[in-house]
């Protein structure tokens, strides 16, 4: 019995020993700062008071985002950003994935792949200011825009009805490489009867795209959907870069609200709250996955 | 990835020539139309600023220069706040440590998950779980509030810190680890040789593809990573590329010329990893994704 | 024997990384690598010999401001350091960029302790108050009257009343700047035959001229007018607020209701979306979308007139922006003939650049010498980075020639008629808790309306209608 205690007890004391920097990590700059995030969203702090000046108000700061012009609008632009790239640069990169996979030989495929990933590569505030370049008035964009018989195209990033399509165009063209890559991952190992099945009861090239290479994809497009909103619930880059959240409250999205408000405004209280916010839907979809992943196993 | 055993194509339809030379086409077509971007901003960064809006667009630029490379270069001389090399340098380090830090600490803990067994480690496991869903955005304030208390915003110590833990790291790792025979470490501590022995000599060996491919995505991740460091790195001798680049383009905003040629520097030799590694970013991009 | 050599790699690595990542939380600017030699260039250093060889240690104080250390900050400090030698006293300037990010650095690090002794602050009392709140600033009060100066005497009323909170002096205004003044280029109004309007002009005769001066199209169009919308809204805006002379933005002096949909903001405002739509002046769409600055428009002699008079440092800058063409200061038109009287008049202050000791700093003593220093006669070098001291007692003749001293720069006659305006005016300010918030409903209203959201009249009302709403809370 003693023998066996002492070696649990050894045991545990190896383990721990494995654990201890990613718990270190975990505890320090994951969990402590989750809870640490929710109590500060309780209070009205400013950074300005200083530390340890807080003063609770509970819920106050998630009445008064209800309130607020500006929450509102970075939630609804958020949304609708969410709404239209996740699905468009879905869709577009099955297609394209579907395309390459059946018509380019292999060395050709992987060459296309990879070019368009490129632009996943590039840092961010790179590719931002080159597309601000490119919506510019004079720039190649607007410039393709009235070839393409638009004769009065607008000032793309300083327009309320335009800045964001342009920041979402740019999203898409900035994450369509990776979903094409995922897409053909999971292509190349699809089974290949039913295609021939398929094409013994002479179904027709777009007929077999909808009704079995989709289905059989769905995982993969589940995977993409989740990550997809998860990561366009957290757009910032481009935001800060192109448009700075103009004009108006038209481009603000959730994070750069927050950064605006706990850096610019320091109002750490409020910022936290909508970062709670944040969390809470990024929580629902997160939840929603593994319920799912539950299911299907 | 199982690359190499490519089944029929998904789609199937009978390979006539012109309809595959046609896609072939369109798709190389819209490959390009991808890349158009980075070719603009490479041609425009050895324009004269006048030549870089004119219309129709010159591609390839009527009297190339050199200038913009080597004024953005020796940008500090006039006092500016962004110094390029010195934010390669800054870049290089923090992306360097950052990689090390997050790839040793998950690779220990995705150890201990897949091979140690001790009280707790479900439990364990579900807590590191749970961790997947915050978002480092929601961190970002306390981190900033605890860094700031202790004087530490503005090293590169803030950046770099929080990297210990990586939690889909440490998930890939222990899958790893679990795809690694139990038999070899078995044998091995009845051999007489401590679990750290066991870990570096026999399992970690094993794994060297995973690690190869989470050092690609880590790298990266560090190397392109904005919103920390534009938070925690305002002082210009700190600064990371992205920052310095952000620095830039809001000063500069209009000399398009000059944003080209400082987008080019940072981007660059960053395509130049890539092409040559791509093997492992194809790899670190897969195997987390078709697992999840 | 591979995995051995593996193994011992990694924990090589791992060991290394450790101590790499300890040491990095140090001190924040080791890191420069030696191949550049110039990365150090914003912190001018104590190199006086003399202050070496003094046994008795050296203090060296802190000094961070916004702007870069050419504009006059590096011979400022090499003047200090060379008179203080013998005291013990030296001095550092680094500078932080004046943007939001700037102002975080700054912020934290007064947070933080002791690292800063004396800064600039910019952006009016709003930040000022916060600062002041946060305990960043250091009550001045005391030493002042201590040592005999007095502010409201040596600086003008005008421009110290408005930023002394509770009556106290958190912070000295050191710079003259009144804002109702723009910059024009003296050459474009002199080959159109146009007189400087140094005596004041009316919305009539200004729209005349800006058409008259613009021309081109595309990309080389030259406009009449250049509103420097993005990067200083306030500073292209407040020609209206200026013209109003009672209570500022509130009706009377019980502060309960704005005035913010009074005449002269209608028709600044009409006046400024006509300009945009019959295209004598650069549309917020403009600027906002095409990068337009003060930089690239103003300087490359593509507008002819521009607000922000701020920019006068730049236009200093011959050898970054070479020009062939002559600025002027001319002041900002007037509705009509009515307000011609009067039209120099400023409730908005005319100052700006505030200087502020840190109570944190362990030199507060040797920080408020430094600041008496800088005031009284310290910052003349800046006058040369287009800075008009503020301090009465400055031969304006000196500050003239300094401004000037290149030919064919400024003009010199804008410079004396725009340093002779009193400043004295507008004495009292009517501020209250409110104001920021109301400052950006005003400022979203007027966005609103430059975007054509909005018409002018209904901007103006729905910002009065807010703002009176957000007084009654």
């Amino acid at each position: 019995m003693q023998g066996k205690r002492k070696k649990e007890l050894k045991q545990s004391l190896t383990a721990a020993s494995f654990l201890a920097p990613s718990l270190l990590g975990l505890i320090l700059f994951s969990a402590v700062p989750v809870v640490f995030s929710m109590f500060i969203s309780l209070t009205d702090w400013n950074y300005v008071n200083g530390i340890g000046n807080w003063n609770f108000v509970w819920f106050e700061n998630f009445k008064k985002l209800w309130s607020d012009e500006w929450f509102r609008a970075s939630l609804c632009n958020t949304f609708v950003y969410t709404v239209v790239t996740v699905p468009i640069g879905l869709f577009l990169a099955v297609v394209i994935a579907a395309l390459i996979d059946q018509f380019c030989a292999k060395k050709l495929a992987g060459m296309l792949r990879v070019t368009m990933y490129m632009p996943k590569i590039c840092n961010i505030v790179a590719s931002a200011a080159v597309w601000t370049m490119l919506y510019s008035t004079y720039g190649p964009f607007t410039q393709l825009m009235k070839a393409l018989g638009w004769t009065d195209p607008p000032r793309f990033l300083a327009s309320y009805t335009w800045a964001l399509p342009a920041v979402m165009l740019m999203s898409i063209w900035q994450g369509l490489g990776y979903h094409v890559f995922l897409y053909s991952a999971s292509l190349t190992s699809l089974p290949k009867d039913i295609y021939e099945a398929a094409d013994l009861d002479g179904v027709n090239g777009i007929q077999r795209f909808f009704y079995i290479t989709l289905p059989q994809l769905k995982p993969t497009t589940f995977f993409l959907t989740v990550t997809g909103i998860i990561s366009s619930f957290k757009v910032f880059g481009q935001i800060n870069v192109m448009t700075h959240g103009g004009p108006g409250s038209s481009t603000y999205t959730l994070v750069y609200y927050i950064y605006k408000s706990a850096f610019t405004y320091y109002e750490m209280g409020y910022a936290s709250a909508v970062a709670m916010v944040l969390f809470a839907i990024l929580l629902c979809v997160t939840l929603y996955q593994w319920h799912h992943n539950k299911n299907n196993d | 990835m199982t690359t190499t055993t490519k089944p029929k194509n998904a789609l199937h339809i009978r390979r006539d020539t012109p309809v595959k030379v046609l896609f072939t086409i369109l798709l190389c077509a819209f490959a390009i139309i991808m890349i158009v971007p980075f070719i603009w901003m490479i041609s425009s960064s050895f324009k004269q600023q006048r030549d870089v809006m004119s219309i129709p667009i010159q591609w390839i630029p009527k009297n190339p220069t050199w200038d913009n490379f080597r004024k953005v270069l020796h940008i500090n001389s006039n006092g500016k706040d962004y110094h390029f090399m010195l934010a390669y340098w800054n870049s290089i380090k923090v992306s360097v440590l950052s990689t090390t830090v997050s790839i040793c600490s998950a690779m220990m803990a995705g150890y201990a998950f897949a091979k140690l067994r001790f009280r707790g480690s479900n439990v364990l496991f579900i807590l590191y779980l749970t961790q997947m869903m915050i978002p480092s955005q929601l961190t970002l304030i306390p981190r900033f509030v605890a860094f700031s208390s202790l004087n530490l915003t503005n090293t590169h110590f803030s950046i770099i810190a929080p990297k210990l833990i990586s939690v889909s790291a440490t998930f890939m790792m222990r899958q790893a680890f679990m795809g690694v025979p139990n038999e070899l470490r078995e044998s091995a501590l009845i051999d007489g040789a401590s679990e750290w022995r066991t870990f570096f000599n026999i399992n970690v060996p094993q794994i060297t593809p995973t690690i190869g491919a989470l050092v690609t995505t880590q790298f990266l991740d560090s190397w392109n990573s904005y919103l920390d460091p534009l938070v925690f790195l305002p002082d210009w001798r700190l600064q990371t590329l992205p920052i310095a680049l952000n620095q830039f383009v809001g000063e500069e905003g209009t000399a398009y010329n000059l944003v080209s040629a400082a987008c080019c520097l940072t981007v660059i030799p960053v395509f130049i990893v890539f092409l040559c590694g791509q093997k492992f970013f194809v790899k670190g991009l897969t195997v987390g994704a078709v697992k999840g | 024997m591979k995995k051995r050599i593996l193994a011992a790699l990694l924990a090589v690595a791992m060991l290394a990384c450790s101590l790499a990542a300890c040491s990095t939380s140090d001190t924040p600017s080791t890191t420069a690598p030696s191949t550049t030699g110039g990365s150090t260039a914003d912190t001018t250093k104590a190199t006086e010999p003399a202050s070496a060889e003094k046994p008795k240690e050296t203090i060296t104080l802190k000094l961070w401001g916004g702007v870069q250390p050419e504009y006059g900050y590096q011979e400022l400090c090499d003047n200090f350091n060379k008179e203080y030698a013998d005291k013990g006293i030296q001095v550092e300037y680094t500078r932080y960029v004046n943007d939001d990010n700037g102002n975080l650095q700054l912020d934290t690090y007064l947070m933080g302790g002791d690292q800063i002794d004396i800064y600039m602050g910019y952006g009016g009392k709003t930040r000022l108050i916060n600062r002041q709140e946060a305990g960043m600033a250091y009550d001045m009060t005391d030493y002042l009257t201590a040592h005999g100066f007095d502010p409201v005497e040596e600086l003008g009323a005008a421009n110290v009343i408005p930023y002394q909170i509770d009556g106290k002096y958190y912070a000295l205004p050191t710079k003259y700047e009144n804002a109702n003044w723009w910059l024009c280029n003296a050459t474009m109004f002199k080959e159109a035959g146009i007189e400087l309007p140094l005596h004041g002009w009316t919305y009539a005769e200004f729209e005349e001229a800006c058409k008259k001066l613009t021309h081109g199209e595309g990309q080389d169009k030259v406009y009449g007018m250049y509103w420097n919308l993005v990067k200083d809204f306030n500073g292209a805006t407040n020609f209206m607020p200026q013209m109003i002379t009672e209570y500022g933005m509130y009706t009377d002096e019980t502060m309960t209701a704005t005035n913010l949909n009074n005449d002269i903001y209608k028709k600044g405002l009409q006046m400024m979306v006509d300009s945009f739509n019959e295209g004598w002046g650069t549309s917020y769409e403009q600027v906002v979308a095409d990068g337009l600055t003060f930089d690239n428009t103003f300087l490359e002699g593509k507008a002819a007139i521009s607000t922000t008079i701020s920019n006068l440092r730049l236009v200093k800058d011959t050898a970054t922006y070479p020009r062939d063409f002559e600025t002027a200061i001319i002041p900002a038109p007037v509705p009509d003939e009515s307000y011609m009287d009067n039209w120099d008049f400023s409730t908005v202050t005319g100052a700006g650049d505030l200087i502020c000791v840190n109570p944190k700093s362990a030199h507060v003593e040797e920080a408020m010498e430094f600041v008496l220093w800088y005031i009284q006669g310290g910052m003349a070098p800046l006058a040369k980075g287009g800075r008009i001291p503020l301090w009465k007692g400055f031969d304006p003749d000196l500050v003239l020639n300094s401004l000037c001293e290149e030919k064919g720069v400024i003009n010199e006659e804008s410079v004396r008629t725009y340093m002779s305006i009193g400043r004295d005016q507008g004495l009292k300010s009517y501020t209250t808790s409110a104001d920021s918030k109301i400052k950006a409903i005003r400022k979203e209203e007027m966005e609103a309306a430059f975007y054509g959201k909005k018409t002018v009249d209904q901007a103006c009302e729905d910002a009065k209608t807010r703002a009176d709403e957000l007084l009654k809370k």
